[in-house]
C-alpha cells in the first residue's frame, strides 16, 4: 500500500482482467487436492452422537446432507446470535478495511483472496445479511446479501477448514473483530450436519470413549511411559517411578497425548517426567485425564465442554489439590479462557496452586487452579531451586516460536523465554513481528495437521518458516523450541521443507537436557541419543 | 455496480433535494425529513445496541496482545493484556481515541547487502492517518455545527473554532517573519473574498476522499468493498462538498440556517424564507446518512464499545467468568471408562475403583 | 552492443516485466499484494520472486560473459521460488514455465537492439542457458513435490513411533491402533530412531 504506483500501474490495476464486479458472491469455492480434509467417518459422528453420521466425501457431488438443512442452519444462526454477542457484534461492525487483509497466513501463503480474513467472514456475513438484517432482505446482492444454498455451504465447509483459529487478525482488526469466533460458529452450523472432517472427529470420538485422541488405552499409556523412563535411564543412569491415577497425590498432570507418543514430543515428556523426579513432586499422571489437547474445541461448544469435563472430575475423583498442565497451544487457549466457564464450579474442591518446592502462590491462577509448566519451571529457576548447565545445549542455536494460543489467548510469553535463556547460551528472537502476539501459526492448527491436506499446511507454514529460516540464515539457528504439541509435530515438518536442518523441539526437553539430577551419571548424550558438545572446560 | 448504484444514488438525492427546494417543499426537506431521520437514528441505534447487549458474552475471550499477569517477578503490558478493570478501560481508551490498533501495523523491509542484511521496521499507517484524519475531522465539524443550535455559542465550540483557524495563523505568521512572496501569496488567496478557512475542511475532504481512493485502486480492498461500503463514503463526501461550497463559494444565508435549526431543537419548526437550494441539498444528505446509520455497519461507532476481544479484563484464570447458558453435557463418565478398562488397567498396575464388574 | 551488455543496461526493465509476466498467474487481489507488500515476512512468496529472478538473470548474464568458467549457483533461487510453487497446485509445466518466460520477455525489452549484427549467436547461447535452468527448475519441482510425499510419511512415522516399537517388542499386545501406523514396519529399529 506504502509504495508510490507508477501511472501505468495503476491503470493496469484497474482493467477489468479478472475479477467481474460484485464476484465473489457467486464464485464457487473449488474442493482441490491436497488443500481440503478427509469428511468424518460415519462411526467417529456417530461415537459422539453428532447428527447425520455417515461417510462421505467432500470431493464428490453429493455431501449427503439432511432434510432441510437450510432450516437447520438459519435456525442455529439465529440462535447462536441470540447466545454469542462476539458473533452478532463482529457480524455487524466490520467497516471492511482491510486492515486483518494481509495478516493470515493462509492468504500470505495461498495468495487465494477468499482467504483474507475479513472475506473469510464475508461467507458467513452474506448469508446473515439476507435472513437477519432489513437491507439484506430487502436489497439482496446490492447489499451483499446472499442465499445459503449448496454452493454456499461448501465454499463455508472449505475455507472453516482453512482457518486455524490463530486469532493474528484479531490483533490488527481497529475492533478486534477475531475471525477464531466466526470460524468457530461456522464449524459449528457445520456440524450439525455432519460435516466435519475425519482428522478431527477421529480424535474427537478417541478422545470421548478412550480419552486420548489417538486412543490410547491405559495400559498403552502406561507402556509408552515405561519405554520413555527406559531411554532416561541410559542417558542420565537414573530409574524414575512415576504414578498412574493415583489418589492423593498432590497435583495432577495434564498434557496433551502427542507427549506420549509422537517424536519430538517424547523427549518433551521425558523432559516433564525427569524435572519432577528430580523436584520430588508429589504428582500423578491419569489415564482418564490423559488428553490435554482438545479437539472437540474444533467441532462445536458443546463438545469441548464435554471433553475439557474429565479434568476437574478427574482431579476431583483422585483429590488433588491442583492441576498443572503441560506444553500445548490450544490446550491453554480452553483451560484459561473456556474451563472454568464451562466445568468451573467443580473446581471448587481444588486450592489455589502453591508450589510445593519454592512456596510461590500462583495467585493468577486462583480460579481455574492449574498452573502452566513455564510458569511453574520459570518459578524454580528464578528461586534457584534447580541445578542447570545450559552448555550441554551448546550445540544449539536456539529461537523460540510462539504459540498462536498461548499468546494470543493467555499472553504467556515471557516464562518460557526465561526458560529457555537459563537453559541454553545461544538464543535469539526471529524478527520483531513474527513473534510474540504478532506469532506465525505454524499452519496446522486447529485440527488441519492431516496428511492429505499438505499443500495447504507447507503454504500457510510458510510465514513461520520464513521467519526461521531468516535466524537459520543469519545467526545459525538449528533449533526452533516451543510450548506446544501440535507445534512439535507440525513445524517439525514444516522444518523440513522449508529450512531443513533446524529441528524442533519443546521447552521442557532443553530444561531435562540442561538439569543436573542428583545421582545422575556422566552425561554423554542428549535425550535423543546425540552426543554432547564437547566439554573441554570441565564441569562449571 | 458496487460503486456506480451508490454514486447514483446520492446523486439522485441531491436532485430531489435542489427540486424539492424548487418545488416548495422547505418544509418538508426541513423539518419533516430531518425529524423523521432523527427519530429513526436514534430509535434504530438504540434497538442495535440493546440486541447487542441483550445477547451475553458467554466466555471471556479477550485478544491478549501482551505479558499476563504471572508471576510476581515478569512486568505484565497491563494495556494490551490488561488483568483489571483499569487496564482495560485504557485499552479502550487508546482504541476509540487514537486507534491503537491500527498504529500498530508494521512491516519489515530488508536493507544492506545480501551478506549484511539489515532489517528496517517501518509502518504502514497511511490507513490509520486517513482514519485518525477522518474521524476527528468529523466530529470537531460536528462540534462545530453546535454553533446553529444554541442562542449563545458554547464557550468549547468558539474555542475549536478558533484552532481550526490555525491555518489563518499559519499563514499570517510567516507573512510577518518573513515576508516572502510565497506565503504571502499564499495569505492573499485564502483570505481575500472569503471566510476564514478552517483546516479541518480541507482535512476530512482529503481524509473522505483518500479512503474512497483505497477503495478502488487497492485490489484487495476493491475485493472485499461492498455497496454498503461505498454509499457511505459518496454520502459522506457528499455532505462535506455541499457544506464546503455553501461557505466557501455560494454562501447561503446563515441566519435563516439558525433559525431553522434553533427551531427544529425547540420543537417550534419554523421554515425561514429563501436560505439556497444547497442547504437543502446538505441537509438532506445529513438526513439521509443518520436514517441509514443504524442499518449499516455505521454502527461500529457503538459496537467499538461493546466488543469482547477488546473490552474485557484477561483474568479468566483469576476469576470464574459466568456463561449464563451453561447447560450441563453429557460426559463420558470415569465410572463408563474403568468399565471398558478395568482388566487392562490392572494388568498395567493402575489402581482402580472397583476390582470386579 | 553485446548481448550480455544489453541485459546488464536493461536489467530492471527485463526484472520489472519478467516478474509481472510471474505475478500475472496469481489472483489479481493477489499479484498486487506479491508486488507491493516488501516486508519479506509479511510476503515471503512475493519476495522470493523478486528476489530469485534478479539472481537468475544475473547468473545468466554471468554464465554468457565467463563461458569457459562454472556456471555460478542459482539453484537457491531457483528452489526459493519452486519451492513455494510445489505446494501451490502448479502443474510442473506451469510451475517451470516462468523460466522459459524469460526469452520472450528479454527479447521484447530488448526490441531492435537484440537483432543487431551478431546476436543470433549470442541469443542462441541465451536461450540454451535458459532451458538448462529450466531443466535444472524441473529437477528441483520434481524434488519438492516427492519431498513434500515423504513429509507426509515421515510425520506419520514419527507420530506412531512409540506404538510400533511396542508393537513389535511386546507381541502379546493385541493392537488396535495399528490402522494408524503405515503399511508395515518395514523399517529397523535403528532406521525409525532417526
Ligand atoms: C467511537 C467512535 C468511532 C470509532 C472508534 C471509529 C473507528 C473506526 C475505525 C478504526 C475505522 C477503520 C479505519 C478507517 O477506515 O478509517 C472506521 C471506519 C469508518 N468509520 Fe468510524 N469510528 C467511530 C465513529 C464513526 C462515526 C460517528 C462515523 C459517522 C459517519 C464513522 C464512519 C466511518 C466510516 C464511513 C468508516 C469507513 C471508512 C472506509 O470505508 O474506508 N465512524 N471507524
Ligand atoms: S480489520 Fe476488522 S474491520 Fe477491518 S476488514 Fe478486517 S475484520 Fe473488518
Ligand atoms: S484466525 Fe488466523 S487463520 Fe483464521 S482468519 Fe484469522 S489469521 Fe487467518
Amino acid at each position: 500500500m506504502a509504495k508510490q504506483m507508477k501511472p501505468n500501474e495503476i491503470i493496469s490495476e484497474i482493467d477489468y482482467k479478472k475479477m467481474p464486479e460484485g464476484s465473489w458472491l457467486d464464485q464457487p469455492a473449488e474442493i482441490k487436492p491436497g488443500m481440503f480434509c478427509w469428511g468424518a467417518k460415519a462411526k467417529s459422528i456417530k461415537t459422539v452422537g453428532f447428527p447425520n453420521a455417515r461417510d462421505w466425501n467432500p470431493s464428490e457431488e453429493d455431501w449427503k446432507l439432511p432434510e432441510n438443512w437450510q432450516g437447520t442452519v438459519l435456525e442455529a444462526m439465529k440462535d447462536r446470535l441470540g447466545k454469542y454477542r462476539s458473533f452478532k457484534l463482529f457480524m455487524d461492525i466490520c467497516v471492511r478495511c482491510g486492515a486483518c487483509a494481509d495478516k493470515c497466513h493462509f492468504y500470505i501463503g495461498t495468495g487465494d483472496p477468499k482467504n483474507m480474513p475479513v472475506m473469510r467472514a464475508e461467507l458467513m456475513r452474506s448469508v446473515y445479511r439476507k435472513y437477519f438484517t432489513t437491507p439484506g432482505k430487502m436489497l439482496g446482492k446490492l447489499a451483499g446479501a446472499r442465499e445459503l444454498d449448496i454452493k454456499v455451504l461448501k465454499e463455508w465447509w472449505s475455507y472453516f477448514f482453512q482457518c486455524t483459529e490463530c486469532r493474528r487478525c484479531s490483533v490488527f482488526c481497529p475492533y478486534g473483530i477475531d475471525h477464531a469466533e466466526i470460524t468457530m460458529m461456522g464449524r459449528e452450523f457445520l456440524n450439525l450436519l455432519g460435516l466435519n472432517i475425519e482428522w478431527i472427529m477421529g480424535p474427537v470420538a478417541n478422545c470421548h470413549v478412550k480419552c486420548n485422541h489417538l486412543g490410547l488405552e491405559p495400559h498403552t499409556i502406561v507402556n509408552n511411559v515405561e519405554f520413555m523412563l527406559d531411554d532416561i535411564e541410559t542417558v542420565t543412569g537414573i530409574r524414575i517411578n512415576p504414578s498412574f491415577n493415583r489418589k492423593g497425590a498432590e497435583i495432577l498432570f495434564v498434557t496433551p497425548s502427542g507427549d506420549l507418543f509422537a517424536d519430538p514430543g517424547t523427549y518433551t515428556c521425558m523432559g516433564y517426567l525427569m524435572l519432577f523426579h528430580e523436584l520430588g513432586l508429589d504428582y500423578t499422571w491419569s489415564t482418564y485425564a490423559s488428553e490435554g489437547g482438545n479437539f472437540g474445541f474444533f467441532t462445536t461448544n458443546e463438545m469441548g465442554k464435554r471433553l475439557n469435563a474429565k479434568i476437574y472430575a478427574e482431579a476431583k475423583r483422585l483429590g488433588v489439590k491442583y492441576i498443572i498442565g503441560g506444553e500445548c497451544g490450544h490446550m491453554w487457549r480452553v483451560l484459561s479462557q473456556y474451563m472454568n466457564t464451562w466445568n468451573g464450579p467443580e473446581a471448587d474442591f481444588l486450592e489455589v496452586p502453591k508450589s510445593p518446592i519454592t512456596g510461590t502462590v500462583f495467585e493468577n491462577t486462583r480460579g481455574t487452579r492449574a498452573v502452566h509448566i513455564s510458569e511453574f519451571t520459570a518459578d524454580l529457576i528464578k528461586h534457584g531451586k534447580l541445578k542447570l548447565d545450559p552448555s550441554r545445549n551448546d550445540h544449539l542455536k536456539v529461537t523460540f516460536h510462539d504459540s498462536c494460543n498461548t499468546a494470543r489467548g493467555m499472553g504467556l510469553l515471557e516464562e518460557p523465554r526465561y526458560v529457555l535463556k537459563s537453559v541454553c547460551n545461544n538464543f535469539y528472537e526471529m524478527p520483531q513481528h513474527t513473534i510474540r502476539e504478532k506469532t506465525f501459526c505454524c499452519g496446522s492448527g486447529s485440527g488441519l495437521n492431516a496428511g492429505e491436506d499438505i499443500d495447504l499446511r507447507m503454504k500457510g507454514g510458510l510465514p513461520r518458516a520464513n521467519a526461521v529460516k531468516h535466524v537459520h540464515d543469519k545467526h545459525g539457528v538449528n533449533l526452533l523450541a516451543n510450548v506446544c504439541a501440535i507445534d512439535r509435530a507440525t513445524l517439525t515438518t514444516s522444518m523440513d521443507y522449508w529450512v531443513p536442518g533446524v529441528k524442533v523441539a519443546g521447552l521442557s526437553e532443553l530444561v531435562a537436557n540442561a538439569l543436573v539430577m542428583k545421582g545422575e551419571k556422566e552425561r554423554t548424550t542428549d535425550l535423543r541419543g546425540e552426543p554432547l558438545p564437547n566439554k573441554a572446560g570441565g564441569d562449571q | 455496480m458496487r460503486f456506480l448504484v451508490p454514486l447514483v444514488a446520492v446523486l439522485v438525492l441531491v436532485l430531489l433535494a435542489i427540486a424539492g427546494a424548487g418545488a416548495h417543499l422547505q418544509f418538508l426537506l426541513g423539518v419533516v425529513v430531518p425529524y423523521a431521520a432523527l427519530a429513526i437514528f436514534v430509535l434504530g441505534m438504540i434497538a442495535k445496541v440493546v440486541g447487542w447487549g441483550k445477547a451475553p458474552v458467554p466466555f471471556r475471550i479477550p485478544t491478549t496482545c501482551g505479558q499476563q499477569k504471572s508471576l510476581p517477578w515478569i512486568k505484565q503490558n497491563k494495556i494490551e493484556n490488561p488483568s483489571g478493570a483499569g487496564g482495560t478501560f485504557i485499552r479502550m481508551l487508546l482504541e476509540v481515541l487514537v486507534f491503537r490498533t491500527l498504529w500498530r501495523n508494521l512491516r519489515t523491509e530488508m536493507h544492506g547487502t545480501p551478506d549484511n542484511p539489515q532489517l528496517v521496521y517501518k509502518s504502514t499507517r497511511w490507513l490509520w492517518l486517513g482514519g485518525m484524519m477522518f474521524h476527528w475531522t468529523f466530529l470537531i465539524i460536528v462540534i462545530r455545527h453546535l454553533r446553529f443550535f444554541f442562542q449563545r455559542v458554547p464557550g468549547f465550540v468558539q474555542s475549536i473554532e478558533h484552532v481550526d483557524n490555525g491555518l489563518k495563523f499559519l499563514t499570517t505568521y510567516p507573512a510577518v517573519t518573513n515576508p516572502g512572496k510565497l506565503s504571502a501569496a499564499l495569505h492573499g488567496f485564502l483570505q481575500v473574498g472569503m471566510p476564514m478557512l478552517y483546516v479541518t475542511d480541507i482535512l476530512f475532504i482529503t481524509a473522505v476522499t483518500y479512503l474512497l481512493l483505497r477503495r478502488i485502486f487497492i485490489p484487495q480492498v476493491k475485493y472485499m468493498t461492498l455497496a454498503n461500503d461505498s454509499f457511505p463514503l459518496f454520502l459522506i463526501l457528499g455532505i462535506g462538498i455541499s457544506g464546503v461550497v455553501m461557505r466557501y463559494f455560494h454562501r447561503v444565508d446563515v441566519v435563516g440556517v439558525k433559525n431553522l435549526a434553533m427551531g427544529l431543537v425547540s420543537f417550534h419548526p419554523v421554515v425561514p424564507s429563501s436560505v439556497g437550494s444547497i442547504f437543502y441539498v446538505h441537509l438532506l444528505l445529513v438526513s439521509t446518512l443518520l436514517a441509514y446509520f443504524p442499518f449499516s455497519k455505521l454502527v461500529h461507532f457503538g459496537g467499538v464499545f461493546l466488543s469482547p476481544t477488546r473490552n474485557l479484563a484477561n483474568n479468566s484464570r483469576e476469576v470464574r467468568h459466568i456463561n449464563p447458558w451453561n447447560y450441563p453435557v453429557e460426559v463420558h463418565t470415569y465410572e463408563e471408562y474403568e468399565n471398558d478398562f478395568r482388566a487392562k488397567m490392572k494388568m498395567a498396575g493402575v489402581p482402580v475403583e472397583k476390582e470386579e464388574d | 552492443m553485446k548481448l550480455t551488455d544489453l541485459l546488464a543496461e536493461k536489467r530492471q526493465a527485463v526484472l520489472d516485466r519478467w516478474v509481472e509476466h510471474i505475478i500475472a498467474g496469481y489472483p489479481q487481489e493477489t499479484s498486487n499484494f506479491l508486488r507491493s507488500q516488501k516486508d519479506r515476512f509479511s510476503n515471503p512468496v512475493g519476495h522470493a520472486i523478486i528476489e530469485g529472478t534478479g539472481a537468475i538473470l544475473d547468473g545468466i548474464t554471468q554464465a554468457l560473459s565467463h563461458p569457459g568458467q562454472a556456471a555460478p549457483a542459482v539453484s537457491g533461487y531457483l528452489d526459493s521460488i519452486l519451492r513455494v510453487r510445489a505446494v501451490q497446485g502448479f502443474a510442473a509445466s506451469s510451475a517451470v514455465s516462468f523460466i522459459f518466460e524469460l526469452k520472450g520477455v528479454a527479447r521484447s525489452v530488448l526490441g531492435s537492439a537484440a537483432q543487431g549484427p551478431g546476436m543470433n549467436a549470442e541469443l542462441t547461447a541465451f536461450d540454451k542457458e535458459v532451458d538448462r535452468l529450466a531443466l535444472l527448475s524441473f529437477d528441483i519441482f520434481m524434488q519438492c513435490r516427492e519431498k513434500v510425499l515423504q513429509l507426509k510419511a515421515d510425520e506419520l512415522e514419527r507420530q506412531t513411533f512409540r506404538l510400533l516399537q511396542q508393537a513389535r517388542l511386546i507381541k502379546s499386545q493385541e493392537e488396535e491402533n495399528k490402522e494408524n501406523a503405515p503399511e508395515g514396519g518395514k523399517k529397523e529399529e535403528g532406521e525409525v530412531t532417526r
